[in-house]
């Protein structure tokens, strides 16, 4: 069974110039141990679907449909005590920004207890302990938790917060963005990091990026999402290997490859469309260099190619021969935007 | 609590031993703090007896061996009207200081925490406190209430917490927009928690530094206001030691005995102030620490 299953979620955001509908029905189920890696451009609903889950969302924000799934109980329909009681026990969120996720103020130590003895009910004596046993199991010296945050390099930072989201033994953690502020080689440490955490204790994780070669490291499943929609899902290796879905062609075409040094970078021409009043049809077809006139009025739906690989478009055959197409600079040209 | 507390006292005196300037700050202030307190015992006199030689005043004497700084046209020993001056100075500096940090601190955190109507309501009325003028508000508080030293303290109360509350506002505001205060209050810390706790530590600092700098301010109002001659008269303090200088033609006298020192002090304490918020930033913000 599921440990978290989201079904049609949607959250809508309210602005001057109308409803923006920045998630629009988004479901995908996250097993215990899985972890599901979100990818899209920028603006694409990466973000507002994970604030969605745990209800943390803006304040014009709200979500006018759909279940969100967590040990029998209905997130979305919790008070915001039973909510508190969630968060962070049960799902943890590694931020976006490390950087400002510690008080400077207070030593690392001090905030530590903080959630441990208030959220947590340890005693103080246990929750030290824990806290140094955290440290360590994030490859930080235990010392380090009498110092204050700007004591700590970048890296460490984003080390000290996962610990800090591991206080209290979450089952899920939601990770957003983990590593986009820091150099590469930290990068990977960190990456490696969490998947051996992830491991050890068993946790299930939805991690969000815009960097398909961090999902690839990290995680089993991935969701590809544009324009708060989910075109594509799968497994990794189905997604990478066996895209169907020509938008998830693109952003592969965007990174480089280390088989194919040589390779030119290609990216998507134009930009995600403005969700307050979406395009009829595939969200995607406007940018999409094989769009047939189809695809401009009806929207279709995701479906089931192959076991467990979803798509959300009309081409379901031949399409090894989109792949090789999608992979030259010239097909990507002929988009007029 | 009492390791906090322990903590606190050891960071202060291994700052004061970095920092030369706050060191003097502090101990100017423990000086005059001093003064003010044994004023009885140190002056030689009573500040308001006026001395006698047989029949004869001893009106404008220069520094002497009876009278260390000489006295007044009416005989006044000036040694004692500056010890007794020390007095009024500090409790107006420090008192007028207080409220100031108070207000302005509470002003600047509720309204940059809840921003908003509430955000506009405080801001407007920081913008009418910031359209009165400060010395003639106060004489115009001489006017109603009679004058009083208190009538300082209580014009900064109503008026000067002003730059505080904005300047802490807009700290605030960049404050509160930081991850780990919205962590907090996604894990259900309530917006008290949150404002005191969390965000408070993080920008008092400036409200130290604002503090300081109005205890300096409260002093010189207070001498400005004795200056022009809306002070206390039953109260000798600097101010109105100079204000006496000035309209006793102390100045084209050349009787620097008379007008000198006060204005030494003034300009020590002001001084004083404006060392110690200097500092007070590093004690309290651990970033500036020097390790």
């Amino acid at each position: 069974m599921a440990l978290l299953s989201v079904n049609d979620l949607k959250v809508f955001y309210e602005t001057k110039k109308g409803v923006s509908r920045a998630v629009d029905g988004i479901s995908f189920n996250l097993k215990e141990g899985e972890s599901i890696g979100l990818v899209g451009e920028s603006g694409c609903g990466k973000s507002t679907t994970v604030k969605g889950i745990v209800r943390v969302m803006d304040k014009n924000a709200f979500s006018p449909g759909g279940e969100v799934k967590f040990s029998n109980k209905d997130i979305l329909k919790l008070t915001e005590d039973e909510l508190n009681q969630l968060r962070w026990r049960d799902i943890a969120m590694i931020p976006q920004a490390a950087m400002d996720s510690l008080n400077p103020v207070y030593t690392v130590k001090n905030q530590f207890l903080e959630v441990m003895l208030l959220k947590g009910g340890l005693s103080k004596n246990e929750a030290l302990n824990k806290a140094e046993n955290l440290f360590k199991l994030v490859g930080l010296n235990p010392q380090m938790l009498n110092y204050y945050s700007h004591q700590f390099s970048g890296g460490m930072k984003q080390r000290a917060v996962i610990a800090l989201a591991l206080a209290l033994d979450p089952k899920i953690i939601i990770a957003d963005e983990p590593v986009t502020a820091l150099d590469v080689i930290v990068q990977h440490q960190i990456l490696k990091e969490i998947k051996d955490l992830r491991k050890r204790l068993g946790l299930a994780m939805i991690m969000i990026t815009h960097d398909i070669s961090v999902v690839a490291q990290t995680c089993d499943n991935i969701a590809v999402m544009y324009a708060g929609k989910i075109v594509e899902k799968g497994s990794s290796i189905q997604i990478l290997k066996n895209a169907f879905h020509p938008y998830t062609m693109g952003l592969e075409n965007a990174f480089p490859n280390l088989n194919e040094p040589e390779k030119e970078l290609i990216s998507i021409e134009g930009a995600p469309p403005s969700l307050i009043n979406p395009p009829a049809g595939c969200r995607f077809a406007p940018r999409c260099p094989f769009a047939e006139e189809i695809c401009f009025k009806e929207e279709p739906d995701l479906e089931e190619l192959e076991l467990g690989h979803f798509s959300a478009c009309i081409y379901h055959n031949n399409l090894d021969q989109l792949r090789s197409k999608a992979k030259e600079v010239e097909t990507w040209q002929k988009i007029n935007i | 609590m009492k390791r906090i507390i322990i903590n606190t006292f050891k960071n202060i005196n291994t700052f004061l031993k970095n920092d030369k300037f706050a060191m003097v700050g502090v101990m100017i202030y423990i000086f005059f703090t001093l003064i003010a307190i044994f004023a009885p015992v140190i002056a030689p006199y009573d500040p308001h007896e006026m001395h006698r030689e047989g029949a004869k005043f001893m009106f404008n004497q220069p520094p002497s061996q009876k009278f260390w700084l000489g006295t007044t046209n009416m005989g006044r020993d000036l040694f004692s009207q500056l010890v007794y001056g020390a007095r009024p100075a500090l409790m107006v500096g420090f008192s007028a200081a207080f409220f100031v940090v108070i207000v302005g601190t509470l002003v600047g955190l509720i309204a940059g925490y809840y921003r908003g109507k509430v955000d506009s309501i405080l801001m407007r009325i920081t913008d009418i406190a910031f359209g009165i003028p400060f010395t003639p508000f106060v004489i115009v508080l001489v006017g109603f209430l009679g004058p009083s030293i208190w009538n300082i303290v209580v014009a900064m109360a109503l008026l000067l917490w002003r730059d505080t509350a904005r300047v802490i506002r807009a700290q605030v505001l960049t404050v509160r927009e930081r991850s780990f205060i919205e962590g907090a209050r996604v894990s259900g810390a309530s917006d008290l928690r949150i404002i005191f706790i969390y965000i408070a530590p993080n920008i008092l600092p400036l409200s130290f530094l604002y503090g300081s700098l109005a205890v300096g301010w409260a002093i010189l109002t207070e001498a400005a206001v004795s200056f022009l001659g809306f002070g206390d008269p039953q109260i000798i303090s600097w101010g109105y030691m100079l204000n006496d200088a000035y309209v006793s033609q102390a100045l084209s006298r050349g009787a620097y005995y008379w007008f000198v020192p006060p204005g030494i002090c003034i300009m020590l304490v002001v001084m004083a102030g404006f060392y110690i918020g200097r500092g007070s930033e590093e004690i309290l913000h651990p970033r500036l620490k020097k390790y």
